[in-house]
């Protein structure tokens, strides 16, 4: 029994890889502290990777290098979600297009920029008296992208841990 | 006489309560647990309540359906098995 809820973590970790212990447990259907206690134990034995990442306790297979646990991190915070799919739609973006599409400020905006530039996510190019941004490996960042829950998911997601008592 | 505002609020109520209803059915399809498969009923129950809501609004001038030989109103009998569900519910172990 033990042995199955290890395997069955460790095969939801290699399909969903940064997902946060919560998450994890809702899917898994097992209480908070088993769940907890499998994934210490499998940590332990160098069978998955976990890290702390803004609070969240996020999953990853052993083995998944820095910067591709950065990128998956990325693409799980809402705001960094939502400034991504844009670079998908419009492969090449201004920062004030971004803040014109996002509804974020300009300061929000070129905060999020300064830290994806700084990780390698994006690049920039001069355009005109502009600087243009795009996305370094934008494969890469779709397929991640697309392994993000939609907005049902998410209410599902939140629904069920609403009534997790 | 149908009241327009009226009309609408009735269509979003049993818009809304769709939408949660799906969501519930998402949850329980998801964790299959009893507490689960409760507020899916619970749910169902509001959204059929809203329905018939909807029904005395656009078709019986706001008049209350009662069921047959009983005459108790068809929404209030819906929303006790609502609220019945919802303590269901939060009673049983997950």
């Amino acid at each position: 029994m033990e042995s199955e809820g290890r395997a069955r973590i460790k095969l939801l970790v290699s399909i969903q890889p940064g997902l946060h212990l919560r998450e994890l447990q809702r899917q898994i259907g097992l209480s908070f502290s088993s769940t907890r206690y499998h994934v210490d134990k499998l940590a332990k034995e160098g069978e998955i990777d976990r890290v702390e990442d803004n609070g969240y306790s996020r999953i990853y297979p052993v083995g998944t290098d820095s910067k591709d646990r950065i990128l998956l991190s990325l693409v799980r915070r809402k705001t960094d979600h939502e400034i991504l799919s844009w670079f998908l739609t419009e492969k090449s973006i201004t920062q004030q297009r971004l803040s014109e599409v996002t509804a974020l400020s300009k300061s929000t905006i070129s905060e999020h920029l300064a830290s994806l530039l700084e990780l390698g996510v994006v690049k920039t190019r001069v355009g005109g008296e502009r600087r243009i941004f795009e996305l370094a490996e934008p494969a890469k960042m779709y397929g991640l992208m697309s392994r993000h829950p939609v907005l049902l998911e998410k209410a599902t997601s939140r629904f069920i841990d609403l009534w997790d008592f | 006489m149908l009241d327009i505002t009226d009309g609408i609020v009735h269509a979003l109520l049993v818009s809304f309560s769709g939408v949660v209803l799906l969501i519930s059915l998402l949850a329980y399809a998801e964790r299959k647990t009893s507490r689960y498969f409760f507020l899916c009923l619970a749910f169902a129950f509001l959204a059929a309540s809203e329905v018939v809501g909807l029904m005395e609004a656009w078709f019986l001038s706001t008049q209350l359906i009662f069921i047959p030989s009983t005459g108790i109103h068809l929404s209030h009998f819906l929303e006790f098995l609502m609220l019945a569900s919802f303590s269901l519910a939060l009673l049983v172990r997950n």
